[in-house]
């Protein structure tokens, strides 16, 4: 069907201020806040494969009605919310259509028995933590991109906040769902607090990434505010020391809020007072019922000592609690600077996860040239492994295909490690179109699971074309 | 004994920074006994005698100095230099602008007197017998208190203090030859590239822009709403930052300090240095995603929220009414 | 500035405001002349590039930074310095230490320091060293022989042409911000030496004037809180906000 025609459809069935044409407007949807893309931005970069329009949906009838019409007309769509994405799983496939649910933000019901909330996918996290936060709940959910994400996205991307080793990840606080299929279909998944009936279906769309539908409405738990909190930050001699303090306390059975450790090279960037030349920074938050936090806190005193951990007070918790989103306010400071940088976050287990990081850091400083610097700090912590979140950056020629070089570089050291030791290529951001590349060599001999599954959900393979799963050019 | 105020004039009429200066040293007047000469640098005959004064100064000395000459910063530091060594006024008081407050240090430095810059307050200090003077230290986040002997040049910072008409008072202008052609071998040009936001402390009405107002085309809705209320359009360091606007309209403690009567602020949180530059308006109204920004504790007025949703809520109300 | 908690402005019994946990780095218009600088020497390699400062031991890595950016010559003169120390006497040492280096066409520094903000320093220097001073400059280029200097001025953006030498204050500029050291450069950079200087090698000191100076007799916090009237309803606010625009321009006789 001729461009015309599609947009007089969508016209008709959204009204016609809600399908955008302009070429300024298609530019800003063309691609999301990725790293690469807001350094190449300022080396000139434009997008050669805009979508055809953007259709604003405001109700679940408007998206079923859409998706229908794009499934028989074969047309690529792109579901989006806040626009927070950082790994291109928003950036637009030439002729497609974007499909941009930021104004559907109803919140619809805050359950006080239940301690849920129900709200459309275009809620801004941001908005809902201080409804809630009003009635003196909370999310728990504390993503950096807190300022910009919407429900939807962030449940798509299996998104996870900084005060995870207490709350978990979306997947633990998701309740209910409600999505449109690919071919117009609308389900609804209800809440309940555990079943067995059958696999759990909300972790097709946790993690989906718009390839097996669009989310319109979600069901998350809410967390009363907790009354008491213990911080403490401690400096240690070595990195791998602080991962074997986290692995005790986590494998103790405390889950303290804010489990972190930076680096040298982070510490002295951020703490720079604190600390003593060589030393990584452990942050740790305890909160909970009354009790708690001071449980907890004495328990983490008591194993850091024994490491023989320095303490440094709660000082460089309060300045982290302040300053820890302010990297939202700039993302292009790098790109002025004349360097590109980005963020890469993995995940493995305990026996692993060192030998990744030491390795990353070995092979970036070796090959890449012009590094400015390459770090990594442990944020989300568990009973089996941890996450480690690398930030690199190196300086390039003011050319949109020098930063893509260096950025290939940069990231394809971190993937390689982190598959060679048998950890995951991602932890939180989602795989989006950058990191589809790896993901047969990630998922292995399960890989067929998820191609069947896009098969089946998504025949015509129309949604979000070339996220999570590569498209082979034949 | 004399407190002199180097004034400046624009558009034929002195500065409000330069009236702010009179007004300052009408205060010392009193507290040390002295009187206040107005020092000013135009061209012969641009104004008729006699002066008519509104703020308490008592005489006007004016060296002549060629409109071409206006911006030979060489050529007036040796002016005032020549005036300094004449009539050794014991106090120097610059209006709070960029051209008084790089003269203040150079000056003082080529007299051997004292010399401070963005003087808040200055008062007599009895147990000293010099000047108890404060400024902003800190990025504005607390103030120092200074204490100066005279002879001693300050440069004030603009806004600190309201202006107080006296009543009209005719007083004596003594016209003085400049220093012959004494400017800077080196120099070989000047000129004037842009002119951007020269006019923003006259404006009643302020639209100031943060980084929250989003992108470049809510800024230009809201020239679109400044246009038709006759405001100025100024921005945060943000805001410069991102290419928005010019830095000639950066308002904030290295930036313009303004006090128009009304001052919208869209979008920005409040940061201290910013902050300073819009203290002495009357009336703030804030709008901002955040409502526990520091923007809202300087403030009369505020919402919280999206910047973009109050553009167009504005617009909307301002098509109704025209 | 921006790193300190807003709680933590607070007047120490001692004069002194407690900022120790803040990370030092290299103040903004001051990074504003390093890059002028580099970028200066990028367009003529001829060029001979030095970073001076006067302080402790702790402002040396503030030097090696620069090292590592390729300025060739770092010089720290060994010195305290608080808030309450005049610029005059800050001047004075760096117009010897200038001296003391001898060949120098060009001097750039930061339009004023964190902390003491006394915006003097520099204009004090440019005339103990009886050059021209051009102040808030956001852009230099070299054209033939001369400079070519952009520098805010009362009225706006004036351009200087000139030739040296010069002092130039730094303001910050919209789209020029200071280059970024890869981690050999700055593995690279420990390994060169800083040159130190005591105030006792600056012979010239002597033929520098000491000027008088104000002295800081205290410190004070202000806080001022106004009370807002938050609005709740949109329409309403939107009601408001013109209804005072009105009131306002009113009185001016103009439009609304």
């Amino acid at each position: 069907m001729e461009n015309q025609k599609v947009l007089e459809t969508f016209e008709q069935m959204v009204g016609k201020e809600f399908v955008q044409t302009e070429e300024a407007i298609l530019q800003e949807y063309a691609t999301d806040i990725t790293g690469l893309r807001m350094v190449q931005k300022h080396f000139g970069w434009k997008s050669e494969n805009l979508a055809q329009c953007i259709v604003k949906i405001h109700t679940k009838e408007e998206a079923v009605e859409v998706l229908q019409f794009l499934n028989q007309e074969k047309i690529v769509s792109v579901p989006r919310t806040g626009g927070s994405g950082v790994c291109l799983g928003l950036e637009t496939p030439k002729g497609s259509v974007v499909l941009d649910l930021s104004e559907m933000n109803e919140i619809i019901e805050i359950n006080e028995e239940n301690l849920t909330v129900t709200t459309q996918a275009g809620v801004a996290l941001e908005r809902l933590e201080k409804v809630l936060n009003k009635k003196g709940y909370t999310t728990g959910h504390f993503p950096q991109s807190l300022p910009l994400a919407q429900m939807g996205g962030l449940v798509a991307t299996r998104s996870i906040g900084q005060f995870s080793t207490r709350y978990g990840g979306i997947e633990d606080l998701l309740v209910g769902i409600e999505g449109v299929l690919p071919d117009g279909e609308l389900v609804r998944i209800k809440n309940i607090p555990r079943k067995s009936t059958g696999p759990d279906l909300r972790h097709i769309w946790l993690g989906s990434e718009g390839t097996m539908g669009v989310i319109t409405e979600v069901t998350v738990k809410i967390f009363p505010m907790m009354e008491e909190r213990c911080m403490q930050a401690y400096a240690i001699d070595s990195f791998h020391t602080g991962l074997a303090i986290i692995r005790e306390i986590v494998q103790a059975g405390w889950k303290p809020a804010v489990t972190r450790l930076h680096d040298e090279t982070e510490a002295a960037e951020s703490y720079g007072p604190f600390m003593q030349p060589g030393e990584s920074m452990l942050l740790f938050l305890s909160e909970g019922p009354k009790g708690y936090a001071t449980l907890e806190g004495n328990a983490i005193q008591a194993v850091v000592e024994k490491y023989g951990a320095r303490a440094l007070g709660s000082k460089p918790l309060e300045l982290w609690l302040k300053h820890r989103n302010d990297i939202c306010d700039h993302l292009d400071m790098y790109a002025k600077q004349g360097a590109v940088a980005d963020t890469c976050e993995i995940s493995a287990m305990w026996s692993d996860i060192g030998k990744i990081y030491t390795e990353v850091l070995e092979r970036a400083k070796a090959e890449v040239p012009h590094l400015v610097a390459i770090t990594g700090h442990s944020s989300h912590s568990y009973e089996q492994g941890t996450n480690i979140y690398f930030m690199m950056g190196a300086m390039c020629a003011p050319k949109v295909e020098a930063a893509q070089k260096t950025y290939d570089q940069l990231f394809g050291i971190i993937m390689e490690t982190t598959l060679k030791y048998n950890g995951s290529i991602c932890h939180h951001h989602g795989v989006g179109r950058y990191r589809a590349k790896w993901m047969k060599q990630e998922l292995g001999s399960a890989y067929p699971m998820l191609e069947k599954l896009k098969m089946a959900f998504d025949p015509n393979g129309v949604m979000n074309r070339g996220v999570l799963l590569p498209v082979d050019e034949k | 004994m004399t407190i002199g105020v180097v004034g400046e004039r624009r558009d034929g009429k002195l500065t409000r920074e330069s009236c702010e200066a009179i007004c300052r040293a009408v205060q010392l007047k009193k507290q040390l006994a002295m009187s206040v000469e107005l020092v000013l640098m135009e061209p012969k005959g641009v104004f008729d005698s006699p002066w008519i004064d509104r703020w308490g100064a008592d005489r006007v000395v004016v060296y002549d100095l060629a409109d071409s000459e206006r911006w030979n910063m060489e050529r007036k530091l040796s002016i005032l230099e020549k005036y300094v060594q004449e009539t050794k006024p014991a106090v120097l008081l610059f209006a709070g602008s960029i051209q008084g407050q790089e003269f203040a240090p150079r000056l003082a430095t080529r007299i051997g007197a004292s010399g401070l810059v963005d003087c808040v307050t200055v008062s007599a200090d009895s147990k000293s017998k010099g000047l108890s003077v404060t400024k902003p230290i800190y990025g504005g986040n607390a103030y120092g208190e200074y204490c100066v002997m005279t002879p001693c040049f300050l440069a004030l910072r603009a806004r600190q203090i309201k202006l107080e008409e006296k009543g009209e008072v005719a007083i004596p202008v003594e016209w003085r030859e400049a220093v012959k052609a004494q400017g800077c071998d080196s120099i070989v040009s000047r000129r004037l590239q842009s002119a951007a936001g020269h006019d923003l402390e006259d404006k009643k009405i302020l639209f100031v822009c943060g980084r929250g107002i989003g992108n470049k085309e809510n800024l230009e809705r809201i020239k679109g709403i400044a246009e038709i209320s006759s405001a100025g359009v100024a921005g945060t360091k943000k805001a410069i930052e991102n290419g928005w606007l010019p830095l000639e309209v950066l308002v904030g403690q290295t930036g313009k300090i303004l006090a128009p009567e009304l001052c919208i602020v869209l979008g920005a949180s409040g940061a201290t240095p910013f902050v300073h530059g819009i203290a002495g308006a009357e009336k703030i109204i804030a709008i901002n995603k955040d409502e526990d920004a520091r923007i809202f504790e300087v403030s009369d007025l505020g919402r919280s929220d999206d910047c973009e949703q109050v553009i167009a809520a504005i617009e909307r109300k301002l098509e109704e009414i025209l | 500035m921006d790193q300190v908690l807003s709680a933590d402005w607070v007047v120490q019994e001692d004069q002194t405001i407690d900022l120790s946990y803040a990370n030092r780095v290299i103040n903004t218009y001051d990074e504003q002349g390093l890059e002028t600088m580099l970028r200066l020497k990028d367009a003529d390699p001829n060029c001979s590039t030095i970073a001076m400062t006067l302080g402790t031991k702790e402002t040396e890595s503030m030097l090696t930074k620069a090292l590592a950016l390729q300025v060739e010559k770092a010089i720290r003169i060994d010195g305290e310095t608080a808030i309450s120390q005049p610029p005059q006497a800050v001047a004075r040492i760096l117009c010897a230490g200038i001296k003391k280096i001898g060949e120098v066409d060009l001097v750039l520094c930061g339009r004023q320091a964190s902390g003491s903000e006394n915006g003097q320093t520099g204009l004090i220097l440019a005339e103990l060293l009886g050059w021209p001073c051009i102040s808030l400059v956001t852009e230099v280029l070299k054209r033939d022989d001369r400079l070519v200097i952009l520098h805010q001025v009362d009225e706006g953006i004036e351009e200087v042409v000139m030739g040296g030498p010069v002092v130039l204050t730094m303001t910050q500029s919209a789209d020029h911000f200071l280059r970024m050291a890869t981690l050999r450069d700055m593995m690279d950079a420990k390994k060169k030496s800083i040159i130190h200087w005591r105030l006792e090698d600056l012979k010239e000191l002597q033929s520098v004037k000491e000027a008088a100076g104000a002295s800081l007799s205290r410190i004070f916090t202000i806080e001022e809180r106004k009370k807002c009237v938050m609005v709740e309803d949109a329409e309403e606010f939107a009601d408001r906000m013109i209804e005072e625009m009105r009131r306002v321009s009113k009185s001016e006789g103009v439009g609304l």
